[in-house]
């Protein structure tokens, strides 16, 4: 069993983030909506599919380590944090829809949320799961289309990471590699 | 002068909510979707038109008070707390959605206390307050609604209307001299 890759997380900006999604926070620019005693700033969320939110529960893990990650391709699914409870999500640029093209570790990101913040991914944005940067768990309001959701049950299910909305890379199937999270700034919250 | 009138703030929970819409939080029933290390639950979301999700950001006021209170016929629009931040949303079941008349009185007004760990969804013309934050200096929430409702809304605002197509705007203040404050008899609101 090989050692755990570590990915250093870094704090979590507009321009830092671009490659992989916008942020659901404040921007730059214009508010999109104000009202007296209200601004408010929209991300470009696209869907091919029908809308679904759920809230989800993610369980804290040691060393906040991942062996997977996943890509969809039919929306640009959102994650907004709950009971401002801060997390660590690791990400990479979309390549080419061919199965075979995956991120390298040399492509992968991991930002701090600190749960001020959501994030929305751009279509073909790999990521892995939210991790919990606190135990026992971490809680998000998910953005994303039912569509994906029954085809990953139903892969889960098979045993399949090809989908066609979805595509599932398992790195310790595959490589035999793990990925754990280190914090060497301090960027994480005591 | 307009009469103040007072709204307690109750407990959020599913049961006290579900005229007004679902909670975006964990549920009795068995997940929607679940594999190692996480757990989710859905709502029933609906929309006729262009998901829009925003970044909204309320002011708090030194008194939870408000004037005016909305709906929506073309979407079941949802938010979500983000930075735990607590809030305080007013709501009156759909009423006739035919009837622009058709307004809410007091006794059909529900003030519930979110603590930052849930969201909600209301159904398609659940009449709702502002967020009213409950600490300053603002609060900060996800808003999922659509493109459409967003611009009609805009448009309504720049043209001082209150009747649209997609939504109703009632001002109590302005139609019957009333405004509202929350109160909070039992002390829900964490310091």
């Amino acid at each position: 069993m090989a050692a755990a890759i570590e990915i250093p997380v870094e704090p979590l900006t507009e321009a830092a983030f671009a490659p992989f999604g916008q942020i659901v926070g404040v921007r730059d620019g214009a508010p999109l909506f104000a009202a007296p005693g209200v601004k408010t700033w929209g991300v470009d969320f696209k869907i091919d599919g029908t809308v679904e939110i759920h809230f989800a529960r993610f369980d804290h893990a040691d060393g906040m380590a991942f062996a997977k990650m996943e890509r969809h391709f039919n929306v640009t699914q959102a994650f907004l944090p709950l009971d401002g409870a801060p997390s660590v999500k690791v990400f990479a640029t979309p390549t080419d829809p061919d199965p075979s093209a995956i991120p390298e570790r040399e492509d992968m990101r991991a930002f701090y949320l600190d749960g001020g913040r959501g994030v929305m991914m751009w279509k073909g944005t790999w990521h892995s799961d939210i991790l919990p940067a606190q135990p026992p768990t971490g809680a998000v309001a998910m953005i994303t289309a039912i569509e994906t959701t029954v085809e990953m049950a139903e892969m889960g299910k098979a045993g399949r990471y090809d989908g066609k909305l979805t595509q599932i890379v398992d790195f310790a199937e595959r490589f035999d590699q793990t990925f754990r999270i280190s914090d060497p700034n301090g960027v994480i919250a005591g | 002068m307009p009469t103040t009138i007072e709204i307690p703030v109750e407990p959020l929970t599913a049961a006290a909510f579900a005229p007004f819409g679902q909670l975006i939080g964990e549920q009795d029933s068995a997940p929607l979707f679940a594999a190692p290390g996480v757990k989710t639950w859905g709502v029933d979301f609906e929309i006729d038109g262009t998901l829009e999700v925003h970044y909204a950001r309320f002011d708090h006021r030194s008194e939870m008070t408000f004037a005016m209170m909305e709906r929506h016929f073309n979407v079941t629009q949802a938010f979500v707390p983000l930075d735990g931040a607590p809030n305080v949303n007013v709501f009156a079941a759909p009423t006739d959605a035919d009837d622009f008349s058709a307004i809410p009185g007091r006794d059909a007004m529900r003030a519930f206390y979110f603590d930052g760990g849930q969201g909600a969804m209301m159904w398609r013309g659940t009449w709702h307050s502002s967020r009213i934050p409950a600490r300053a200096p603002n609060a900060a929430v996800a808003l999922i609604t659509a493109a459409e409702t967003t611009i009609e809304l805009a448009e309504m605002l720049a043209a001082g209307r209150y009747e649209g197509t997609m939504t109703q705007v009632v001002d109590f203040a302005k139609t019957f001299d009333q405004t509202f404050r929350i109160t909070d008899p039992d002390g829900l609101i964490a310091a």
